[in-house]
């Protein structure tokens, strides 16, 4: 039989579980947003991908607003250009 | 908050559940020397929504539609986990089944890994959730 010190250990292992993981999403979450850029990505319709930096801050609704500005060329040669 | 809470507390359902089946259920009573891969399991299964890219359609300023993709980063990383952790998952099944399981610092190894698994998932999950 498993000895008991060992199915204790087990259960507060798991019981740090919880304790360790908000830890880690709050280290992750803060590295995230100092990092100097974000980068997302746009399909257009001709099937090419065009990568662009954002600022890490940036609301998803504002990055939409900012994508909307951009004609399809105009990306493909802003995404060129950060590729340099 | 209430999800979170459930969300958190799952390695501990596992421990209790696999202490229950193990020692009343089934006869004769046996070690629950699975808790850590089911627990790993657990984590892994957490990744499997985050590799859905988070898209929004946009229509650019000539007219033309394109999808925005906004955690493509976030996505790559959940692929690369995904296929690491899965590797570890059989590795704690390897070290579950031997005749006594190493012990790292405190506790039996597949635990930690199981827990260690399930700690990465939870963060893939939280970053999807509350990203922007």
């Amino acid at each position: 039989m498993m000895e008991t010190s060992s199915i204790t250990s087990s259960v507060l292992v798991a019981a740090a579980s919880p304790i360790a993981s908000l830890l880690v999403v709050h280290l992750v979450k803060n590295w995230l947003a100092h990092r100097a850029h974000r980068v997302v990505q746009i399909k257009l319709e001709s099937g090419d991908r065009v990568r662009l930096e954002v600022d890490p801050n940036e609301s998803e609704a504002a990055i939409g607003e900012y994508v909307r500005h951009y004609s399809g060329a105009a990306l493909k040669k802003q995404s060129m250009a950060a590729g340099r | 908050m209430l999800k979170r809470i459930l969300l958190y507390g799952f390695p501990l359902y596992i421990v209790f559940a696999e202490g229950l089946v193990s020692h009343y259920l089934l006869v004769p009573p046996r070690d629950a020397n699975n808790t850590g891969s089911s627990i790993a399991v657990a984590g892994l299964s957490l990744l499997f929504p985050v590799l859905i890219p988070k898209q929004q359609p946009v229509v650019l300023a000539d007219g033309s539609p394109a999808i925005l993709i906004l955690d493509m980063g976030l996505v790559q990383c959940a692929w690369l986990f995904l296929a690491g952790l899965a590797g570890l998952w059989i590795y704690c099944l390897y070290l579950a089944n031997q005749p006594v399981p190493p012990v790292w610092l405190i506790a039996p190894a597949p635990m930690i890994i199981g827990v260690g698994t399930f700690v990465v998932g939870v963060v893939f999950t939280e970053i999807k959730d509350r990203r922007t």
